[in-house]
């Protein structure tokens, strides 16, 4: 875009030619870090904060919002850029940060974008202006966690037509909020004359003033629109009489006036370009059709007599009205029909689209109702967009066009779609794509149509894939590997003969598939591919999750070295280049499912400690379900079957949208968990019969690699002499898959399942044997833990782990500690202040309080230190 | 749903132009007439505000039967 447009709404404005300085302002703006500017139109909101501005040192971003800064996307690189004057480190940070955002909830953006500003190493002021203008929620959401959690160098000030839906009432009750009102604000009769005595040449008499300052009610804009009719007029006390007699809205008495005395070309002039929100030289000589030197003297003459004409940057370049005189103007042009409002619109569009502003130009051609330009426009705008994952962005835009305008494209029928895919709404999207093959394949079996509109056509002949892609996708999200394979080979030959641009989503849709088939080997093979290649254009978050992706797949495979270095490497990374961690969550997780695959419990519960930590601040994706999967699993492992439900039941409620394949899931453990504590038999059979009925009917020989854990629990659960014959053949028939895939962790579950079925002993002494053979490469235990028949068949195993013992003494209090109490006890002793707890896990100081008062009444103690004592006494810490 | 709302001062017509005018001799004005639904109110009363017009009073009218 633009880079001098941009910076024009990052200008603060200039003052008014006439201003008068209140001092009372300035102090309580410098008073307070945080201040609320909320007055009506006019009443010199953006000026009282300016001119405050001017007499401060520190540095400032100003961004002045409108109506097009809905966009969340848009909004933050704004505010990017901006920040780039101030703290050039912290900007770029930011920037990579939002660049991967999409795969991130909302919620851990916030967190993320608010420990980014906490970087910020210079003392600087955030002003958004005309923050009325914004009615996006997340930007709403933002800014309420950003007040609640305000960097210690930062000011925020807000300066707005109506209170914003922000929550201020708790900085109110505390004191720590100035608000800056109408009252304040508006002129007394002393300021009234200060501004006349500046503005008008010929003095005012102290009567004549008077009569001013009544009739404006010391409104700022009434009162500037009076000293520019008074410029133009002879006797003053014959306006007065003429003024006096007319009782209308007084703003649009005087702008009559002032239009009036105008001649007709400076008339026209400030009509037409009322259009404009910014306007230069070069756009108004373009969009009025007149020579570039008639636009100097006529902005020359605009500048020496109108105080709402406001330039917005030192090169003089940039202006705008302002905003109340830009509507009085707005409002009389449509009177005036021979202006052409569409035509003056329309060209305004084609001069932005000249200079790649292209949001401005696609409001300027809808304004203008020219929709057939804004469908060209934004229909060329979807593959760039889409391919710098914009396509949320997009799809703001396509929405503002009319519906039947919509349904005239294929492009944007399928931008619609793929568009609302992107943002998981698989039911939605379908209809769109519908509509969109059904546009394509007219146009290609019939002669071409008028009423179906093709501007950009290397997107059009695109089409197929896409859709072939799309229904890829959402094969993928719902574990439909079949279709998915079909998808797949029909795409590799379809996209061999064309030239799709994003040929990474294919292979990478390729990879799932083999890995949901259990072929973890092509799998790997295709994903370090991708990573590894530095041409496909991939976004340093992009390459993060694919290094999440790899381990997996290792661990899962059983290559847990190679999986531990490489995450061990990608955290040193992370935390060396001081990017932002929200990866790092998985990839602790990770390391406690590599721990407690070797067996080491202890280490597993400290990795997801670890992992908890960044994991409630920068969580990625599906961390919360993952989390809870892996602990109720330790939890089981050490028979504390009650904290496994629990924690079971916990993680359900958190999402799994995980397109890449998830061996064990949540209802996996439920059942699980059914099968080894109840008792009742007949519901095991109830459930062995229910499976064995279910694999039959979808007349596989084998279950679908990602229901293998789900068997590996029946094979290990079933009684033995009435599914025996059944059961055996299954269960060796998935070892032999297993190793022809060489999958070593499923290898030695399988074998150590199979003992269950063979009777002769050194049968099944061979089969331990060729166990623990694979399992020493890698030191894997956890097979032997939840699969072996004998108890105590290696030694190490059974030592209970320090997080077992402490749930289980925790259980046995007379009132045990809460989760969340549990974690504020871990961080007194490690030596946190309560300040530090509460900017640790992101609750205010006062529940961190009361969290301690309940911590210390449960563990009858009355100060933190004396808690400390008692917890290590009683064991609950180390 | 009939409002009428009242607000500070004379205005002219082509603000509000589906809403009926009425000048009262206290210098206030009474703006009349059916507004759809509430995004039809708080258009008006947007557009009110941001004419810096002062807002008196807004009250819902019986229709007459």
């Amino acid at each position: 875009m633009n880079e001098k447009l941009i910076m024009s709404k990052l200008k603060k404005p200039d003052l008014p030619k006439a201003f008068v300085t209140k001092e009372e302002i300035h102090k309580g703006l410098a008073f307070s870090k945080i201040s609320l500017v909320c007055a009506p139109a006019g009443t010199g909101k953006s000026s009282a904060v300016s001119d405050w501005l001017n007499s401060q040192t520190s540095n400032y971003l100003w961004y002045s919002l409108d109506d097009w800064d809905n966009d969340f996307d848009m909004f933050l690189s704004y505010v990017i850029k901006g920040l780039e004057t101030i703290d050039k480190n912290t900007a770029k940070k930011f920037q990579e940060f939002t660049k991967g955002y999409f795969s991130l909830s909302e919620k851990t953006l916030i967190k993320g974008i608010i420990a980014l500003l906490h970087n910020v190493t210079v003392p600087w002021i955030l002003v958004l202006d005309d923050y009325h203008n914004i009615t996006e929620t997340r930007i709403h959401n933002l800014m309420s966690v950003l007040l609640m959690h305000l960097p210690s160098n930062m000011s925020f000030c807000i300066i707005s037509r109506e209170d914003p839906p922000i929550h201020f009432g708790k900085l109110r009750a505390q004191q720590k909020l100035y608000e800056l009102r109408m009252s304040s604000l508006k002129f007394n009769l002393k300021d009234t004359e200060t501004f006349f005595n500046s503005t008008i040449k010929a003095p005012l008499n102290q009567e004549q003033i008077n009569y001013f300052y009544q009739r404006s009610e010391g409104w700022v804009a009434g009162l500037q629109l009076i000293a520019m009719t008074l410029q133009e007029v002879d006797v003053i006390d014959d306006f007065i009489k003429t003024f006096d007699g007319n009782q209308d809205y007084i703003m649009d008495y005087l702008l009559e006036e002032v239009l009036y005395r105008h001649s007709d070309m400076s008339r026209e002039f400030l009509l037409k370009t009322s259009i404009f929100s910014y306007f230069s030289y070069e756009l108004c000589a373009f969009v009025l059709e007149l020579p570039y030197e008639t636009v100097v003297l006529e902005m020359e003459y605009l500048l020496r007599t109108n105080s709402f004409l406001i330039s917005l940057n030192k090169e003089k370049e940039w202006y705008r009205y302002h905003h109340l005189f830009r509507m009085l103007l707005k409002q009389q042009l449509r009177g005036y029909k021979d202006l052409n409002l569409s035509h003056l619109c329309k060209r305004a569009g084609i001069w932005y689209e000249d200079q790649e502003a292209y949001q401005e130009a696609i409001f300027y051609y809808l304004e203008g109702e020219q929709f057939e330009e804004a469908q060209r426009l934004i229909e060329k705008r979807f593959t760039v967009m889409d391919m710098e994952l914009n396509s949320a962005s997009w799809l703001d835009l396509a929405k503002r066009l009319p519906l039947e305008y919509l349904k005239s494209s294929p492009v944007l029928c399928l931008g619609y779609g793929w568009a609302l895919l992107d943002q998981g709404n698989i039911h939605d999207c379908q209809k769109w794509f519908q509509k969109s093959k059904e546009l394509y394949d007219t146009v290609h079996l019939t002669e071409k149509s008028d009423s179906i509109k093709i501007h950009d056509p290397d997107t059009f002949e695109n089409i197929p894939i896409m859709l072939l892609c799309s229904k890829a996708y959402i094969a993928a999200i719902n574990g439909k590997y079949e279709s998915l394979l079909s998808y797949t080979e029909e795409l590799t030959k379809l996209a061999r003969n064309s030239r799709y641009s994003r040929q990474w989503i294919i292979e990478s849709f390729v990879g799932m598939m083999h890995w949901g088939q259990g072929n973890l080997i092509d799998a790997l093979k295709i994903m370090i591919n991708l990573k590894e290649d530095a041409s496909n254009g991939l976004s340093k978050s992009v390459r993060h999750t694919f290094t999440w992706i790899i381990a997996e797949i290792y661990i899962q495979k059983g290559e847990l070295t190679r999986a531990k270095l490489l995450l061990e490497n990608a955290i040193e990374t992370i935390l060396e280049n001081n990017d932002l961690p929200f990866l790092v969550a998985t990839y602790y997780m990770l390391l406690a499912l590599i721990e407690s695959i070797r067996g080491h419990r202890d280490k597993a519960y400290n990795f997801l400690e670890t992992s908890k930590v960044y994991g409630y601040r920068f969580e990625f994706m599906d961390w919360r379900y993952k989390y809870h999967l892996l602990k109720s699993r330790l939890y089981m492992q050490d028979g504390l079957y009650e904290q496994a439900e629990a924690c079971i039941q916990e993680g359900k409620q958190y999402r799994f949208l995980n397109p890449a394949p998830e061996v064990l899931t949540l209802e996996d453990l439920s059942f699980w968990l059914l099968m080894l504590t109840d008792a009742d038999e007949s519901k095991k059979f109830f459930l062995v019969d229910e499976a064995i009925k279910k694999l039959e009917e979808t007349s596989l020989d084998l279950p679908a690699y990602n229901e293998e854990m789900h068997w590996k629990i029946i094979l290990n659960q079933a009684p033995v002499e009435i599914y025996g014959q059944r059961l055996l053949p299954i269960c060796e028939k998935l070892l032999e898959r297993g190793k022809l895939q060489q999958r070593d962790l499923d290898i030695i579950d399988y074998t150590l399942i199979l003992r269950r079925f063979i009777q002769d002993s050194s049968q099944k002494k061979n089969l331990l044997n060729s166990a623990k053979i694979y399992s020493r490469r890698e030191g894997i235990l956890q097979p032997f833990i939840e699969f072996a028949e004998e108890n105590n068949m290696l030694e190490d195993i059974n030592v209970m782990p320090f997080e077992a013992r402490r749930a289980q003494i925790n259980k046995n209090l007379p009132e045990p500690l809460t989760g969340r109490e549990l974690e504020i006890l871990l961080l007194i002793a490690k030596g946190y202040s309560n300040q530090e707890i509460s900017n640790h896990l992101f609750i205010t100081h006062s529940t961190v309080k009361s969290y301690n008062n309940r911590l210390f009444s449960k563990l009858e103690v009355k100060r933190r230190t004396e808690a400390v004592a008692k917890a290590k006494r009683i064991g609950l810490l180390k | 749903m009939k409002y009428e709302i009242r607000i500070r001062g004379y205005i002219q017509s082509h603000w509000f132009e589906a809403l009926e005018h009425i000048k009262e001799v206290d210098k206030t004005t009474i703006l009349r007439g059916n507004l759809k639904d509430q995004a039809e109110l708080y258009g008006v009363l947007r557009r009110i505000q941001e004419l810096g017009i002062e807002l008196i009073s807004i009250i819902p009218i019986e229709e007459e039967v």
